[in-house]
This record gives structure tokens, C-alpha cells and sequence, in this order.
């Protein structure tokens, strides 16, 4: 027999906890004010290869170790983790599986000493921060001021982590911790730890390296210096310091013997002034796995289009809220207009996607209708599109179209065509006006034309020049791919063959201002777009940055 | 207690973060239980959010590795003296909401 009551009155005796009478302080290590946190090493790089190996999902889990107290004074240390699994994570949340309680308790019972001191999670996009979804879950469960969350981050470079606790009734970052890294290692054995934990590699810097740079540099790989080099890479046992002195002494040899690589030097001494490293200029802001090519940025708004699967993906920066929808043909640009709108140019026609409502995409009911508009006859195929407020610039290999845009039936756009004519020069792409001239401003076209950087300004009739500089070597035979302007200048992307180079120009006389070398694949920029509001964005390998 | 008869268990929170010991009546439904632990002063279970939305638990039995449906009863599931129950709701974290 079963009773349905509440007639019945219960008398819970709560269990004093390790937790509950923390060692005082002043018997191990004196905190300052508020809370000290060490963490251990062990402890911090399994949570990041457990976030790593999991690029595509959120993962979580609970801290475990112990905690000190003097007054409102604490040191906490985390000495381990209970990773948890989850029946429903995505990219952008995890549930703690309330089935895998066992797995606390298991852990729990094998050092009575310790316990739980709070908890971890990872995100796949940016850099670690605590969401309002996070904050309510360390508010209900971790309400101790004492008890720490753990945010991994394989968003950022280096799976960089961020600790939080409450203080009162506000979340508070923990600005510093401690790491204790296991006794009997040696501080370069940590960092390799470290940096396999990041699924980084160590950076292999040295002599051999600058053979491989002359290309990509633009410098003759045949002169007395570029010999060296050579000379040099094949010798990859010369790592030592007395390998760079007697490196030093052969270069010395070199240039006296020939004064042809004086020149080369000073040439070479111009080239690594306008040097820069990718991490130089570019700063990560979130993780877009399998996304590549196509990118357009409009405000706060990042659209992509994933080449292997077909999707076309928005993710709004401020919120980090995302959604896809399946492409029906693929892509061949993919553009913002200043209203908002994003508009994609496939090979059968023109489709126009409406600004997000984020409010409704929060709540799960985002709905939206989608505008087609049918492709225009055009001479040849078309391969950019540039939309403005009143209407939509459209280029082919050799033509531009200018077109206005109504509303038709049934959702219809209908462009009509106002102006075309044959591309200034052979190449020439479109650069979008990111904010400069107002939402009505027209393109620009810049083009490398035999091996020189020209753009040109709209005009009524056409496209008048406006400014022509000499390309250096190597981008002088290269083709332009994608452009964008920022207050920094013309940043242009050239195809090089095996992927593609970034070059920063002055705006007003086209000079090179620097080049990025991307010597690492996972480094190479594959898209380009301005904002809107004068700031340009680029892609690596799944990865957005702000140039 | 009144007439039910007592089981001692030992109950937890959803991280293992604080633990009880006290008696449940067996013969009582597991959400009549529920219940009275959320209406039991000095525990930290509470029926509403900040937001005025009722919060859900679920007592999960650790011995038997499963959730307790809310129209059993302990004796019906099988609960025995000592095992541990825990009171669990859900702990949902991240970046934000899925859209789909």
C-alpha cells in the first residue's frame, strides 16, 4: 500500500563534512585578502585535453580537493577532477548527467580528505567568461563563497582557462592562481605538458627556418645569402649557440666575398621590418570548426558558409547565439548589407536572409522569411556581390552591373538593371565601403595588374583611378582573392598557390605597409571582410579574428 | 514520523556538495517526499527560482543507479537501510541556448 500525503514530518541530521571545519590558514600558507587559489598542474591540463578532444561539444565536470579559511580569508586547492558525461551537450551548452553522480561519489570515497570544490566546464568559442546559464548553475549549487568554476576555453589559443567564485551575492573573477606543477619535473618538461595540453607545438624557431622564409619573404632564393641558408637548412644537427657564431662567421665570409649580398642583406633587412607573425596581428574571438572560405561580417553578425557541409552558419559575437540553415546550391559569395540583411550569391540565383532577431533566437522560436531573386543575365558567370541600401553591385571575371532593387510578388526581390561596363582592370575585385561613405557609398575595385596594386573609385559613367603602387615581389604575379578596407589600410588577400597571403597597404598611397607569414597551415588566412563600422575580420582554419 | 515505517538513508545534493541522514517513510509516493524535503526548514531545496519558476527534483537512488519514478514508493523501488539517495536537479551550463 502506498500513501499520496505529506502528513509526515522528517528530521534530517546533517553530516559534518571535511568541508565544514577547514584548517585555519595561518598553520600553512597566509593568504592576502579574499581568496588564493593554487591548482594543480595535472588537474588544469587534463581538463583542457578533455576539452580539446571534444571541439564540437561543451564538456564538464566537478573540482575536487580542499580548502583553508581565516575569517573570510581562504586558500582553496584544486588537486583533481571528476570529468562528467553528458546525454545533452552541444557546442554551445552541457547538462551535467545527474546518472554520473556515482562517479563523485566513487572519487569522493577513495581520499575521504577531500571533496568537492567546485566545478569546470569547457566553451567552444572565444575566450573563458562565465554566461548568465553559468552563473545561475554555480549560484544553485556552489553558493559558498569558497567554492571556484573552472572555464576552458578552445576558443583561445593556449585553451586558455578562467577561474570564478562568488563574493556576496556577485560572481567574481579570480584574477590569479597558483599552478603547482608536480615535484621532480623540470620546468621545460611542464611547458611541453603544457603545451601538448593546448594541442600547441612547440615553436621551432632557428637558422634552418630562414631558407623556407625566402619566398615567402619575396627575397632571391638564388643569391650568395639565400646559398647560405640553404647550406644551413640542410645542416638541421646546427641548433647549438656555437652553430649560430659559426653561422655568423660564414655569413661574415659570405658578404665579404661577394658583394652582390650586401644588397641581398639590406633587401632582406627591408623585408623582415614589415615582417608579421599571424599572432602579431591577428586576435582570436572564437572558434568556427569546419569553417572556411566564404565569411561576411555585418555589425555583430558572422556569417559562414562550410564548404564540406553545405551550411550556411550565423553566429551573433555579442551573444555567441548560433544557427544554420542547409545552403540549397553552394555559395559563391556570401555578403552584408548595411541594413543587415545577408545576401548569397549561388550559381542559380540570389537569396536574402533577414537580420536575426537574437531575443526570438534565445527563446528557440526564431523564425524568418527568405527572399530569392533570380540571377541576371550577365557576361559570364557571376563571382561577387556587393549589396548597398539601395541596391546590389555585381561583378563577373570581366564586367560590373549596378542594380537596383524592389519587391516583387510572393517575397520575389526583382533587380533592375541602372549600369554596367567592362572591370577597369583585368582581376579587379570589389572592396566593400565598411561604414566610410554611409550605407549608399559604392564599392571600390583593386586589382593587381601586372604587378601593380590600383584601385578605382566609382564615377558616374564608370570607374575612374585613384591610386597605383608597384607590387613587390613575391605578390607582384599573384592574384588578388578577397580585400577589405579598415582605418589601417587595404588589407589584401593574394592566392600564392598553396593558400593564401595577407598584405597590409597605406590607404592613400598603396605602399606596402606589412605582409603576414603564415608558416604554419593552421595559420593561413582563408577569409577576409570588413564589419560595416571600419573594422576587418579575418578567418584562419576554424578560427575568427579581429584584424 | 507517524504511522509509515522508517527507513534510514543518507541524503545528498546534486554535486555531493552536503549530506544528511534521516528517516523517510517507505510506504509514502517518492514525490510526496519531495515535497516535504523542499518544505523541510534548514535544507537547501526550494520550490521556486529567482524567477518564480517551479524547480524540478528527481531523487536518484545510488545503490539501485536509478531514478525513483514519483508514484513508487521506497519500499516498492527496493530502498534499503543506509543506501543514499540524492536530490538532484538540473545543472545545465554554457554559452548559450541551442538553436535548432
Amino acid at each position: 500500500m502506498s500513501v499520496d500525503e505529506t502528513g509526515f514530518t522528517i528530521s534530517p541530521v546533517r553530516r559534518e563534512l571535511p568541508q565544514d571545519r577547514p584548517p585555519p590558514l595561518d598553520r600553512f600558507l597566509e593568504a592576502g585578502p579574499g581568496l588564493r587559489l593554487v591548482v594543480r598542474e595535472r588537474m588544469l591540463n587534463g581538463i583542457r585535453m578533455q576539452a580539446g578532444a571534444s571541439p564540437t561539444k561543451e564538456i564538464g565536470g566537478v573540482l575536487v580537493g580542499r580548502h583553508y579559511r581565516t575569517g573570510d580569508r581562504y586558500l582553496v586547492e584544486v588537486d583533481d577532477y571528476v570529468a562528467m558525461p553528458s546525454r545533452d551537450s552541444s557546442a554551445s551548452h552541457f547538462e551535467f548527467d545527474q546518472r554520473s553522480i556515482r562517479a563523485i561519489f566513487e572519487r569522493l570515497e577513495k581520499r575521504p580528505d577531500q571533496y568537492v570544490v567546485g566545478w569546470y566546464h569547457s566553451h567552444t568559442f572565444g575566450d573563458p567568461f562565465m554566461s548568465d546559464l553559468d552563473h545561475r548553475l554555480h549560484q544553485d549549487h556552489f553558493p559558498e563563497p569558497w567554492y571556484v568554476s573552472c572555464v576552458a576555453s578552445i576558443g583561445s589559443r593556449g585553451r586558455s582557462a578562467g577561474f570564478w567564485r562568488m563574493r556576496g551575492a556577485e560572481l567574481v573573477e579570480i584574477n590569479d592562481y597558483e599552478l603547482a606543477v608536480a615535484t621532480g619535473g623540470d620546468p621545460a618538461s611542464a611547458q611541453k605538458r603544457y603545451l601538448a595540453s593546448c594541442g600547441l607545438r612547440e615553436q621551432q624557431d632557428g637558422p634552418p627556418a630562414l631558407a623556407e622564409l625566402l619566398p615567402l619573404l619575396g627575397m632571391p632564393t638564388d643569391g650568395a645569402v639565400a646559398r647560405l641558408f640553404h647550406e644551413l637548412a640542410e645542416d638541421r644537427a646546427e641548433q647549438s649557440g656555437l652553430a649560430t657564431v659559426r653561422f655568423l662567421v660564414r655569413a661574415a665570409k659570405a658578404v665579404s666575398a661577394d658583394p652582390r649580398a650586401v644588397t641581398d642583406l639590406e633587401e632582406f633587412e627591408r623585408r623582415l621590418a614589415r615582417f608579421r607573425r599571424p599572432s602579431d596581428v591577428l586576435t582570436p574571438l572564437a572558434r568556427a570548426s569546419g569553417l572556411r572560405g566564404l565569411i561576411s561580417i555585418g555589425g555583430t553578425d558572422y556569417c559562414a558558409y562550410s564548404l564540406d557541409k553545405q551550411r550556411l552558419q550565423r553566429l551573433d559575437l555579442t551573444s555567441l547565439y548560433t544557427f544554420s540553415v542547409r545552403a540549397e546550391a553552394p555559395p559563391v559569395c556570401v555578403a552584408h548589407a548595411p541594413d543587415g540583411h545577408v545576401w548569397v550569391l549561388t550559381g542559380s540565383g540570389l537569396i536574402r536572409f533577414p537580420v536575426i532577431d537574437t531575443a526570438a533566437l534565445r527563446k528557440g522560436d526564431l523564425t524568418f522569411e527568405v527572399n530569392g531573386a533570380d540571377l541576371p543575365d550577365t557576361d559570364g558567370a557571376p563571382e561577387q556581390i556587393v549589396p548597398v541600401e539601395d541596391g546590389l553591385w555585381l561583378r563577373s571575371a570581366s564586367t560590373w552591373y549596378r542594380y537596383e532593387c524592389t519587391a516583387g510578388p510572393e517575397g520575389k526581390i526583382v533587380l533592375a538593371a541602372r549600369a554596367s561596363g567592362p572591370l577597369p582592370g583585368p582581376g579587379s575585385v570589389f572592396v566593400g565601403d565598411n561604414g566610410f561613405g554611409g550605407p549608399l557609398a559604392p564599392p571600390v575595385l583593386l586589382a593587381n595588374e601586372e604587378g601593380t596594386l590600383r584601385t578605382w573609385k566609382a564615377v558616374e559613367d564608370g570607374w575612374a583611378p585613384s591610386a597605383a603602387a608597384e607590387l613587390p615581389r613575391p605578390w607582384n604575379g599573384k592574384p588578388v582573392v578577397q580585400a577589405a578596407v579598415s582605418g589601417l589600410g587595404w588589407h589584401v588577400l593574394f592566392d600564392d598557390g598553396g593558400g593564401r597571403e595577407l598584405c597590409l597597404f597605406d590607404l592613400h598611397t598603396l605602399e606596402l605597409v606589412h605582409h603576414v607569414v603564415c608558416e604554419d597551415e593552421d595559420d593561413r588566412i582563408t577569409g577576409i571582410s570588413g564589419d560595416g563600422s571600419g573594422k576587418v575580420y579575418l578567418q584562419t582554419e576554424g578560427v575568427l579574428h579581429r584584424g | 514520523m507517524t504511522a509509515q515505517n522508517p527507513i534510514p538513508v543518507v541524503l545528498a545534493t546534486t554535486m555531493v556538495t552536503e549530506q544528511w541522514d534521516l528517516e523517510l517513510p517507505d510506504t509514502v509516493l517518492v514525490q510526496s517526499i519531495i515535497v516535504k524535503l523542499i518544505a523541510t526548514p534548514g535544507m537547501p531545496f526550494r520550490e521556486q527560482d529567482d524567477n518564480g519558476r517551479r524547480v524540478p527534483y528527481r531523487l536518484m537512488w545510488r545503490e539501485g543507479d536509478r531514478f525513483l519514478n514519483e508514484t513508487e514508493t521506497l519500499a516498492g523501488a527496493g530502498v534499503q537501510p543506509h543506501d543514499t539517495l540524492v536530490m538532484t536537479r538540473q545543472a545545465r551550463a554554457g554559452q548559450a541556448a541551442d538553436a535548432r
